[in-house]
């Protein structure tokens, strides 16, 4: 079983949601449960559920490097490349190691056999665990732009099936590739939401993409809900998005999390909400 | 030299395009021949790496100085390693931005 806990926008609660979500369905379950950080641009989980790391990888791609004197500037790799990874100037071949989808193709369509493999560095991902869950992240290196190939190799690394455990993804924010490449596989989303007119719109672009893309069953919670979150109901009942969980506006909440404290730990009521959400995915 | 504007439509009264790799066409001015040309942006669609596929057809095109809103990073490095320069506008007709370039470059 895979759950992804995904939103439209940041500064939701997403990761707030996620890693309580994991360590109620640790206590309760018992099959073993994985969190695997998703949000490789800022993650933060770790923060929350304090993990042991015990083990470190790097997350690369091949990228083509160019042997300049076998190089005879023909331009056929620039041609062949799908991604514009590679411009060929008068004088010289650019590439683009961040546009780089590490395909081959240049270096196989090459004439001269100038272009070779390097491995580029996407970022780290990490492993461990806390008492009674495992935990993975990932982390792009400072600079780099593209986000999904290392969600991928992060989902690869950790979803294996003789693991046999329930995996709780933390995905990226937005609604662009990086947060389909978290959410891809998932056998549910949950969309955690706020009831402001900009957390509706993002919310929409995402249900949107993911309808589009993958068709995925999704439901809603709402944060700092306020009771009566009008057009963000209307739009949910629409949509035909069920809403599984509520968690009111608190002060206590925002600096238990600033604090890096579970939710659960400072609402313990949440535990029932999640155990019936456990329960009806199941 | 060879100036290239980034159009919103088709023609040379078309407005300068906001963003470079995204226009619908270049109007291409070679300035010795006077010849103006409009090429339809094919790339504009593009998924993955646009800034640099369009950089490179230019660059095969000729092309010595691009002219339109912004240009993306990438491009951008194209443009710059290949000695070809840019200029940032944020309005006016292709034609009018022409005629006013070539001026300056005659006088
Ligand atoms: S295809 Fe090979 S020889 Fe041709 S420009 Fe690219 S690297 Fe150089
Ligand atoms: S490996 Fe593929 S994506 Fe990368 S530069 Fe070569 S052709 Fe482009």
């Amino acid at each position: 079983m895979i759950i992804a806990v995904a939103s439209g926008k940041g500064g939701t609660g997403k990761t707030t949601v996620a890693t309580s979500l994991a360590r109620i369905a640790a206590d309760k379950l018992s099959t073993d449960i994985c969190l695997i950080d998703c949000d490789v641009e800022g993650p933060n989980a770790d923060i929350y559920l304090k993990p042991r790391i015990s083990g470190t990888k790097l997350s690369t791609q091949p990228v083509p490097v160019v042997d300049s004197e076998a190089c005879n500037i023909c331009g056929k790799c620039a041609e062949v490349c799908a991604f514009g990874a590679i411009a060929v100037l008068p004088d010289r071949v650019l590439i683009f190691d961040d546009l780089c989808m590490g395909c081959g193709s240049c270096v196989w369509q090459c004439p001269e056999n100038a272009l070779s493999e390097k491995d580029h560095v996407l970022g780290e991902m990490r492993e461990g665990s806390t008492s009674t869950l495992a935990f993975a992240q990932g982390r792009l290196e400072v600079g780099r732009s593209r986000a999904t190939p290392i969600i991928r190799n992060l989902k690869k690394w950790q979803i294996r099936p003789e693991r046999n455990a329930w995996y709780i993804l933390d995905a990226p924010p937005g609604s662009a590739c990086a947060t389909l490449e978290a959410v891809r596989d998932a056998d549910f989303i949950l969309l955690v939401a706020e009831p402001t007119p900009l957390g509706l719109h993002d919310l929409s672009l995402l249900v949107g993409a993911v309808r589009e893309g993958l068709g995925t069953n999704m439901g809603v919670i709402i944060n700092r809900s306020r009771g009566r979150d009008g057009p963000l109901e209307d739009y949910c009942l629409r949509e035909k998005l069920p809403i599984l969980a509520r968690i009111e506006f608190s002060r206590e909440i925002a600096a238990a999390g600033a604090e890096g404290q579970a939710l659960d730990e400072v609402m313990p009521q949440i535990r029932q909400t999640w155990e019936g959400l456990l329960g009806d995915i199941q | 030299m060879k100036i290239a504007v980034a159009c919103e439509g088709s023609l040379p009264e078309d407005s300068i395009s906001m963003v470079m790799a995204r226009c619908a066409s270049f109007q291409i001015l070679d300035t010795e021949s006077g010849n103006l040309e409009s090429k339809p942006n094919l790339l504009k669609d593009g998924e993955h790496g646009t800034g640099v596929k369009v950089a490179q057809w230019l660059l095969e095109e000729g092309v010595t100085l691009v002219v339109s809103g912004k240009v993306g990073p990438q491009a951008q490095k194209v443009f710059d390693e290949a000695g070809m320069k840019t200029l940032a506008l944020k309005d006016g007709r292709a034609s009018d931005i022409l005629s006013k370039l070539r001026k300056d470059f005659d006088s």
